[in-house]
């Protein structure tokens, strides 16, 4: 029984009449929707309902490790200030930098992934949607715990990367260190899961004849990210276990203990080879949205589609050789340093191929400057300046003068803020009415973007002068000597411009979202099929999924493309279909809404949360875990509620 | 310190043409150069180096980021912009030759890309051959690390002439210098801007640095890698002096702290011999021995106090002496209940430990 | 308006090999695993250059043994026990894709006996490494790699004996002939990753 057999078996037929469609539609309606309620909003398996909670939480998370920014650009203001003492300090920039990095930057891509990788390539679901929830969950409680460490005066202080010794048993005393090892575990965990959500989906479900030349760009980074993820993430969570292990009273092993046999330096290599592919993990995501906005602001599809994905997939690769440049100051081989720092330039070349082609995309285009596009314009006058000081910092000598200063912080704030917040707050106004139904307020939107650019540049620009003056990162005050402090006012007032940016962002969400201009389906008369579905989209997303014929599917007239039909809309069927071409091969059910994830997130997180104290809590967990997927895997035990329909839509299916 | 480029022979042709052209551009960096921690004020053949790669980095990174910029703003003016909030267009017919031609356009650029980054590379790899360890006879010092100070141990072939001090190191100007760097806890990275890049004090990964400063003068380094509580003020002076006060300076560490005289040094002594300090602090010719602190045989000769912290003034030093923990809370050594009196007696024999 | 639809209502309604979304799951947590152990592998031979000897001098007991290797009895029978545990496996997958309810339901009793025989053994088995693994890096990496594959003897255990509970009492249905597919999957992963691992852990102290 080979594909192509099945394929054969799908035919063309008449197109459903009107009063099929509308049987159709309130079939899938009480097939795909959740049940009311508390319970039903927790047990839901729906994508749309999680990746927002995804995209909710994480900007939640960024509006509290950017208060915690603010709160250190107050002590950093003036020379010797003693707003926050020297503990909180710690405290405040190792939450700050490990809360933006896996509580925010990450999850919040992976949310819009599973937001709209499904939408994007015509499918109903993610292809494990009740692990996709436990995912969050998951997520949840990491974050939960590096919060509530922070507030009960147990918030990790040893930086985002934690090198022992300083981590270790001896030098890392109190349970801060434990409550961060915990939360990477447990968010690393839900990244995993997703990639592994995403990697499938992709693979298996895309809509016929969305073979993989017509797959869009930001599809494509999402799945280059997932599976960087895959490669990476297994080594923080090894070394994040190794320094737990090293730490637990009971346990006490010797992998970086130096008496004992054990290195340090086999940290920073296990840490860094995660590391460095996570700021392209970061990054990757970011080059998906652009690439995202460009086709729809700029009237035409991306220069060079396949460049483009082909740069993403080489920066990928080449990410995976670059993370000994985190270590130059290191003893470690002049050969191997070289290395490092050839592989770092080179990489220069897939990231200039794609902003050759996105400039290009613009020159050639006619771009309709509305606020995502600004967006996507500060994108580029960041980015490429954080960029370029990678390439100096790629330079061991150069290295080796700016290391662990300010100039680091500068370029670590350039590329990440340049490539994933820029390009996040313009998708966010992108999309906003995919989610609500309404826009937001343009004026209301530049304020945000010029608030927010110049804010940006006037914090962290002066940090490029600081680092070559000498002053280092993780310093909690400074001498009025150093002559530090001027500069660092700078900073600190732009700090403030980005909060007033930041706030009319929330301000611009909740007015637009009650009382916003309605935007229709397609208010952007985009070209990706997320554009196809109602807004906001219905639960079982696409009506009939779509066939799709070319790579904008909505600018050649998708209308005239045939829609599936004869997935039964009576249980939550989809069409697979076969990795390349995309042919249809077989229908599958999904599994319908859930107690089970939420348990299993319970349960993790209330392990990892444990583990904090006492070893033994492992063993429990394991065992509860186990119980967990057996109820899980059997199917039983599901609470009847999750049966139940909303009235309205009871009624409409009978 | 006056920090204009040291040593005018070594900069290269293509720095000494360009550079005059891009000072307005980088006016504002260099407006904050010149101050005793600057990374491009080098002091050393080694910082000069750096700062050469430096400079050939900016520029070449600085014309790159201009073309992008200009391409990114001019972008508003090119044709068929639209700000217009009502009606989008429909999408635009992409014709095939047309997009060629842009395909070959970013295919040039690409090309410019990777060569302008192999001969990024090529600099690169040249300068860095030119820093090389220095073997013409050195003066060895083994540096080590501690939460949150530095100690050093002057080597010398005959075991007499070893010596140590703390946090501040005198060395002779135009010699070559090696530093054996160890830690004593956590990482700790030496830094001193103007005369050379970093390198990390490991637990169980001895490491070494070498230089030579020509230039006589008092250079800040900080503590460049994350260690705790006070990692901000572990901070080092390195003082380079001419060869003959050099030899000076180090025989007079090398000397004992002197008998002491009037009656309040004698009771000063007493306590210090006698309270808590000699439980961590050393003074040759006292009775303390110990390894745990700083070593204070010459502490009235250096210039600063914990690390950085307070200027070495009599003031200061007894506001250290009765609470460390308010110029530095979490350093390692506990506050001390003194009378006024021993107080005072305390510091008069302190000051004697020149 | 939608000139034609594609009517896919003759297509099957799953797949029991690759091209279900489940295998597919299943093997890239097998990636994510194998990447793991990798990693954990690299940190062993990380490790190993901080040693004058491997093993170090055993100095915990009161003869010190100079060049404690690993004891090869117990581990060579666990490793002999898991090898002949893949037959089971391989006959319950090809029962499964054949749809024999009566083979999967013996196979996987037999798979779930020796899993058990398997991780009691495992237990015992660490003795083998003569060091705890608190005593130094060397040993504290053993112990790290021979327990987080023990963890992953219990997990696929309890997996396999979820699926045989659920084959006692249920008829074969082509959902569940293809969960077990996915679960001897996971097992000759379990099995085959460790061929590697007791090289490294048990043969590796003698020629490295
Ligand atoms: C989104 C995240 C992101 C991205 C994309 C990058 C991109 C790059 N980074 Fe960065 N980096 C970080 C996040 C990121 N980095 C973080 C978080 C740290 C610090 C971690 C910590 O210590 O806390 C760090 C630290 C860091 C270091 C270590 C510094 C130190 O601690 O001493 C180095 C050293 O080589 C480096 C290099 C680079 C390089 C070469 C690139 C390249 O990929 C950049 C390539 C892009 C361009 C060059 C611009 C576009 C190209 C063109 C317009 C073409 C024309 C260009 C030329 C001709 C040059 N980065
Ligand atoms: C994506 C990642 C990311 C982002 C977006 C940011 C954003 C910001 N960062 Fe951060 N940063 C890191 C990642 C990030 N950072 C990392 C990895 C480190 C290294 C940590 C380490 O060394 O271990 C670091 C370190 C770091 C330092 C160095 C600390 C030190 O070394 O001593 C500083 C100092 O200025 C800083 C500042 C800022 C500022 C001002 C912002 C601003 O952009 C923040 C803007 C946001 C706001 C201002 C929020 C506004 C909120 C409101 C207005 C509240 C509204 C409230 C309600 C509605 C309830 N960051
Ligand atoms: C528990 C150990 C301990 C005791 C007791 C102690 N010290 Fe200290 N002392 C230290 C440490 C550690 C430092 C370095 C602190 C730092 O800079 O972070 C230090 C620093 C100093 C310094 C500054 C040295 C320098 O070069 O910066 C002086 C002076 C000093 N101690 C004097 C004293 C005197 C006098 C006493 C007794 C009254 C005393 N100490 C008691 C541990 C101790
Ligand atoms: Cu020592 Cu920082
Ligand atoms: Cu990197």
């Amino acid at each position: 029984m080979t594909t192509h057999e099945n394929s054969a078996k799908a035919r063309l037929v008449d197109a459903p009449t009107p009063e099929q469609r509308e049987e159709h539609r309130k079939k899938l309606m009480r097939t795909w929707s959740r049940a009311p309620g508390l319970l039903g909003w927790l047990c839901t398996t729906n994508h749309k309902e999680i990746a927002l909670r995804y995209i909710v939480t994480a900007f939640v998370f960024f509006l509290l490790a950017g208060i915690l920014a603010l709160l250190m650009r107050l002590q950093l203001s003036r020379p010797d200030l003693h707003v926050l003492g020297p503990d909180l300090y710690n405290q405040v920039f190792t939450t700050h930098g490990t809360a933006m990095m896996f509580l925010f930057a990450v999850p919040i891509m992976e949310g819009l992934a599973l937001y709209f990788v499904p939408l994007m390539i015509g499918s109903r679901n993610v292809a494990f949607p009740r692990l996709n929830a436990a995912g969050y969950y998951i997520f949840l409680s990491g974050g939960l715990i590096l919060f509530a460490g922070l507030i009960l005066n147990v918030g990790p202080d040893a930086g985002w990367f934690a090198y022992p010794p300083l981590s270790g048993p001896e030098y890392g005393v109190g349970k801060r260190v434990d409550v961060w090892s915990q939360m990477i575990t447990a968010t690393e965990i839900s990244a995993l899961i997703a990639s592994v959500e995403i990697v499938v989906t992709v693979f298996k479900q895309r809509a016929p004849g969305m073979s993989v030349d017509r797959i869009p760009i930001f599809v494509w980074s999402m799945l280059i990210t997932a599976f960087m993820t895959i490669f990476a993430m297994p080594a923080v969570m090894l070394v994040t276990t190794m320094l737990a292990l090293d730490r637990m009273p009971h346990v006490a092993t010797h992998f970086f203990n130096p008496a004992e046999g054990g290195d340090v330096l086999l940290y920073q290599h296990l840490f860094w080879f995660f590391g460095h592919p996570e700021v392209y993990i970061i990054f990757i995501p970011g080059t998906g949205l652009i690439s995202a906005l460009l086709p729809a602001f700029c009237r035409r599809p991306v220069v060079g589609h396949t460049a483009v994905v082909l740069a993403q997939v080489a920066t990928a690769f080449i990410g995976f050789g670059l993370w000994v440049h985190h270590m130059f100051a290191t003893p470690i081989p002049e050969l191997g340093r070289s290395f490092f720092t050839a592989a770092s330039m080179i990489i220069a070349v897939p990231t200039g191929v794609q902003v050759f082609c996105w400039l290009a995309t613009i020159w050639t285009g006619r771009p309709q400057w509305r606020p995502p596009l600004l967006f996507v314009m500060g994108f580029f006058i960041i980015f490429v300046l954080g960029g370029l000081t990678g390439v100096m910092l790629a330079s061991v000598p150069i290295d080796l003068q700016v290391h662990d200063t300010f100039f680091v912080v500068a370029h670590f704030h350039y590329v990440l803020i340049g490539s994933a917040v820029f390009p996040l707050f313009g998708a966010l106004h992108y999309w906003f009415p995919k989610w609500t139904g309404r826009l937001m307020n343009e004026t209301i939107g530049r304020w945000t973007f010029w608030l927010f650019f110049i804010g940006f540049n006037l914090t962290f620009f002066p940090m490029h002068i600081l680092g070559l003056e000498g002053m280092p990162r993780r310093v909690y005050t400074y001498a009025e000597r150093t002559g530090w402090g001027s500069l660092n006012l700078v900073a600190s007032l732009g700090a403030l411009f980005m909060a007033a940016g930041a706030l009319a962002f929330i301000y611009n969400v909740m007015r637009s979202r009650r009382c916003g201009e309605k935007a229709g389906d397609d208010p952007w008369f985009a070209d990706t099929l997320e554009w196809w579905t109602s807004s906001p989209p219905a639960p079982y997303a696409f009506l009939y999924p779509p066939v799709v014929g070319s790579l904008s599917p909505l600018w050649t007239d998708q209308n005239s493309q045939p829609v599936v039909v004869g997935l039964d809309a009576k249980k939550r069927e989809i069409l697979t279909t076969t990795i390349l071409e995309a042919l249809p091969d077989h229908k599958h059910e999904m599994p319908s809404d859930s107690i089970w994830p939420l348990l299993l997130g319970l349960v993790v997180g209330g392990t990892m949360s444990s583990i904090i104290f006492h070893p033994l809590p492992f063993v429990i967990g394991v065992g509860l875990v186990l119980l967990v997927l057996f109820g899980w895997f059997w199917r039983g035990g599901e609470p009847q509620v999750l049966e139940r329909r909303s009235p309205e839509i009871e009624a409409e299916a009978a | 310190m006056n920090g204009q480029n040291y040593n005018a022979r070594r900069r290269s042709t293509f720095l000494a043409i360009t550079k005059p052209a891009v000072l307005p551009a980088v006016g504002i960096i260099l407006a904050g150069c010149g101050r005793a921690h600057s990374a491009l004020s080098p002091v050393s053949p080694e910082a000069a180096d750096i700062a050469r790669i430096w400079w050939i980095f900016f520029v070449v990174c600085a014309a790159v980021y201009i073309v992008v910029a200009l391409l990114v703003v001019g972008a508003r003016w090119c044709r068929g912009n639209s700000n217009s909030t009502a009606g989008i267009p429909p999408p635009l017919k992409v014709e095939a030759s047309q997009e060629l031609r842009t395909e070959r356009i970013v295919l040039w650029a690409t090309v410019v890309t990777a060569l302008i980054l192999v001969s990024l590379l090529g600099a690169d790899l040249w300068v860095q051959r030119g820093i090389s360890p220095r073997n013409d006879d050195p003066l060895a010092i083994r540096l080590t690390g501690h939460q949150w100070w530095w100690s050093a141990e002057y080597q010398d072939p005959n075991p007499s002439r070893v010596f140590e001090t703390a946090n501040e190191i005198h060395i002779p100007a135009g010699r070559s210098i090696r530093l054996i760097l160890e830690s004593n806890d956590v990482i700790h990275s030496f830094w001193i801007p103007q005369i050379h890049g970093k390198k990390d004090l490991i637990p169980g990964h001895p490491a070494e640095i070498s230089f030579r400063v020509d230039k006589p003068g008092k250079y800040d380094g900080f503590c460049a890698e994350f260690c705790g509580y006070q990692h901000a003020h572990m901070g080092l002076i390195v003082v380079a002096e001419e060869p003959a006060k050099f030899e000076q300076w180090a025989q007079a560490q090398r000397t004992e702290a002197p008998p002491s005289l009037t009656d309040s040094q004698k009771r000063g002594r007493e306590i210090f011999e006698h309270a808590s300090c000699s439980l961590c602090h050393t003074a040759n010719g006292t009775m303390a021995r110990s390894r745990v602190g700083p070593i204070l045989t010459h502490v009235a000769s250096r210039s600063m106090i914990g690390a950085g912290v307070l200027p070495n003034t009599r003031e200061n030093l007894a506001a250290w002496l009765v609470d460390p923990q308010i110029a530095k809370p979490g350093a390692m050594m506990p506050p001390n209940e003194l009378s006024k009196a021993d107080l005072n007696a305390l510091l008069d024999f302190m000051e004697t430990l020149k | 308006m939608n000139q034609k639809a594609l009517d896919v209502s003759a297509l099957p309604e799953s797949a029991l090999d690759h091209r279900s979304t489940i295998w597919w799951g299943n093997t890239w947590l097998l990636v994510i695993e194998t990447t793991m152990f990798a990693l954990l592998v690299a940190s062993y031979l990380y490790v190993r250059l901080n040693f004058p000897a491997w093993p170090p001098p055993l100095t915990t007991r009161s003869v010190p043994v100079a060049n404690p290797v690993p004891l090869l009895t117990l581990p060579t029978i666990v490793l002999g026990v898991l090898i002949v545990s893949l037959i089971p496996a391989y006959i319950a997958d090809r029962a499964a894709l054949a749809m024999k309810e009566r083979t999967v339901r013996l196979m996987f009793a037999v798979l779930v006996a020796l899993g058990v025989l398997a991780a009691v053994l495992r237990f015992r088995e660490f003795h083998s490494l003569q060091f705890s693994w608190n005593d130094n890096a060397y040993a504290s990496i053993c112990w790290t790699i021979v327990a987080m594959h023990l963890l992953h003897i219990i997990v696929a255990t309890a997996e396999n004996t979820a699926m045989l509970l659920w084959a006692l009492t249920h008829s074969l249905d082509r959902k569940h002939a293809r969960d077990v597919r996915v679960s001897a999957a996971y097992w000759y992963w379990v099995v085959g990753i460790w061929i590697l691992l007791y090289l490294l852990i048990y043969l590796g102290p003698r020629f490295i």
